[in-house]
């Protein structure tokens, strides 16, 4: 009895240090996440939300975890609007096709779920209304590449969301980060 | 999927706290309304409304893209707007959706047909009128909000505005588009080019800015009045032009007026023969007269409400309702009126016409022929106010109907010079 436990602890410790071995992680502190939004007008603009992510990679998968926030300010010295929205997302990547460590390709889907918040003004009045979590799906070509300890990421995504506006909405998030 | 229906949402609006007592203490507030049958929440396209924006006139016809709203849906399931254009938008779809059951209320609902156009987040190219406005615009059968770049309430977010602009288009569709035609307003005076006739062309123009001046001082004066019956403010303006000021505040005191008082005949007439050095000076004369006139109209009938209510032992909204009706009915006998004028203009020298021009006070004698008055305090309140017209010779007084004992009639006593 003690001989089969202790085996199985020997392959336990060996399996998943080999699995830590080909595991590698990147965190990105940089990023520059643009989305285009449909005005309330039929025009089109460019924002920037706040974006913070990390990816785990596991042989030819990888996972990317992205939190965004995106805030928006409208209005007048006497009535203004704050609207803010949060997301969290994870993104499940296959490679597929690595030229060098410098240039490789994977594609992928993400899931996550997002809630805003909006905090409307009018001279002394303030209200705060928040909405439920909202399912995010999106769908992701990312190319990346890695230079000793610096990872670098370009990440093309179309986001749908139920209120999200245009859908889907165009989504290129570039990214500088550590690799270990 | 989208949201169909009624929808609550939270918008901004005009709340009186005090309203019941009549007194300036409207504010503006979040509150949670519901909007009637929407048929699309993200371009707040519904019964009572279609908005356009990038409008443009084609043939008399109005372009342009509906615009898009964007809401949040709470976790107490009301929607709100995400930011100062989706809530101009809703708020302007619940003010027209309450104007248009006024409407009902006061019998006009068929004047106007649903739903009711609306642009916003256009600019327009004339010089005079860019930014920091409202109108109504009689061909287009639209309401248009030039674009806001004051620190104040934003125009389409005002309540009173919206109401105003909604009455001229009671007043346009009652009253000016049915005289559009008329020798006293269209007739081309070029062609009267002789020497002989320079009188008579002066005396006809003379008689065209009369009207003008009436007729717009009676439009801008009840829209004023529909503007503080929605609001119970007698300065609703203020809250998105603090520079218009005291000019059209609704108060006596403000007007410097012990009681209501109207502008007479001969005053109107001799704003009309003054002479200007361009037309646009005299136009922005005429303009800033019919304004002054417009206050003391709307004056005229604000303080009549407290009189109707106090008399009559109702409230202050169903007083409201009452005087609106009355108004309802004065615009199309003040039609038939100016109409039969017209007739008889043909028919007569201007000369003739000049003397029996009407006045803004005969404009009350009209409201009178379909407001029953109640009381006699209701019928002292008229004696007072047309006793002040200093171009007739008429003194009043009031005495029971004969015909219905629960009413008063106001008879004229000729007074003997």
């Amino acid at each position: 009895m003690n001989d089969f436990w202790s085996l199985k602890i020997f392959l336990f410790i060996v399996l998943n240090q080999s699995l830590l071995m080909a595991t590698s992680f990147n965190i990105f502190p940089l990023n520059l996440d643009l989305r285009y939004k449909e005005t309330q007008v039929k025009e089109y603009k460019i924002v920037q939300p706040l974006n913070f992510a990390f990816s785990v990679t596991v042989d030819k998968f990888q996972g990317l975890f992205e939190y965004t926030q995106l805030e928006t300010h409208t209005g007048n010295s006497s009535l203004s609007f704050i609207d803010s929205t949060k997301e969290l997302q994870a993104h499940f990547l296959y490679l597929l096709g690595k030229e060098t460590e410098l240039l490789q390709f994977y594609v992928g889907l993400g899931v996550g779920g997002y809630q805003s918040e909006v905090r409307s003004q009018y001279l002394g009045l303030s209200t705060v209304d928040s909405s439920g979590n909202d399912t995010l799906l999106s769908g992701i070509v990312s190319i990346q590449g890695q230079y000793s300890y610096l990872y670098y990421q370009a990440d093309f995504k179309l986001l749908m969301a139920k209120d999200y506006y245009p859908q889907p909405i165009p989504n290129a998030v570039f990214r500088i980060g550590l690799h270990f | 999927m989208d949201v169909v229906g009624n929808i609550d949402v939270q918008i901004l609006s005009a709340h009186n706290t005090d309203s019941e007592n009549n007194t300036n203490n409207t504010s503006y507030e979040f509150k949670v309304v519901q909007l009637l049958d929407v048929y699309s929440l993200p371009t707040l396209s519904g019964k009572y409304v279609r908005f356009y924006t990038h409008a443009s006139r084609e043939n008399n016809d109005l372009q342009g893209d509906q615009p898009k709203a964007y809401f949040l849906r709470s976790k107490n399931g009301y929607y709100v707007p995400r930011d100062t254009f989706s809530m101009q938008l809703a708020t302007l779809y619940y003010h027209t959706q309450n104007m248009a059951l006024l409407d009902e209320k006061i019998g006009a609902s068929e004047v106007n047909a649903l739903p009711r156009k609306v642009v916003i987040g256009t600019p327009t190219s004339q010089e005079n009128l860019k930014e920091n406005n409202a109108l109504y615009e009689g061909e287009l059968d639209a309401i248009i909000y030039l674009p806001y770049n004051d620190e104040s309430l934003p125009i389409p977010m005002n309540a009173g505005i919206y109401a105003h602009e909604y009455f001229h288009s009671l007043f346009y569709k009652i009253v000016l588009s049915k005289l559009n035609h008329t020798k006293i307003f269209k007739e081309d005076t070029d062609t009267l080019t002789t020497q002989e006739v320079t009188e008579e062309k002066n005396r006809l123009l003379s008689i065209r800015n009369y009207f003008q001046i009436l007729l717009k001082g009676f439009n801008e004066g009840i829209a004023d009045f529909w503007g503080w019956s929605y609001t119970n403010d007698p300065e609703f303006i203020r809250y998105s032009i603090p520079k218009v000021g005291e000019s059209r505040t609704l108060s006596l005191k403000t007007q410097n007026l012990d009681s209501p008082k109207l502008l007479n005949k001969n005053e109107l007439l001799a704003h009309t023969q003054l002479k200007f050095e361009s037309n646009k000076d005299e136009e922005a004369h005429f303009e800033d007269f019919a304004y002054k006139l417009g206050t003391r109209v709307a004056l005229t009938f604000k303080e009549l409400v407290p009189v109707v209510q106090e008399s009559r032992k109702i409230s202050l909204e169903e007083s409201k309702l009452t005087i609106m009706k009355g108004i309802y009915k004065l615009l199309g006998n003040l039609t038939k009126e100016l109409l039969a004028f017209d007739q008889k203009f043909s028919s007569v020298s201007t000369k003739d016409s000049m003397s029996n021009l009407p006045s803004a006070y005969d404009f009350f004698y009209t409201f009178l022929s379909e407001f029953s008055m109640e009381s006699e305090k209701e019928c002292l309140y008229f004696a007072n106010l047309l006793k002040k017209d200093g171009a007739s010779k008429n003194s009043f007084y009031c005495s029971q109907s004969t015909k219905d004992k629960k009413n008063f009639e106001l008879k004229r006593l000729k007074v003997n010079q």
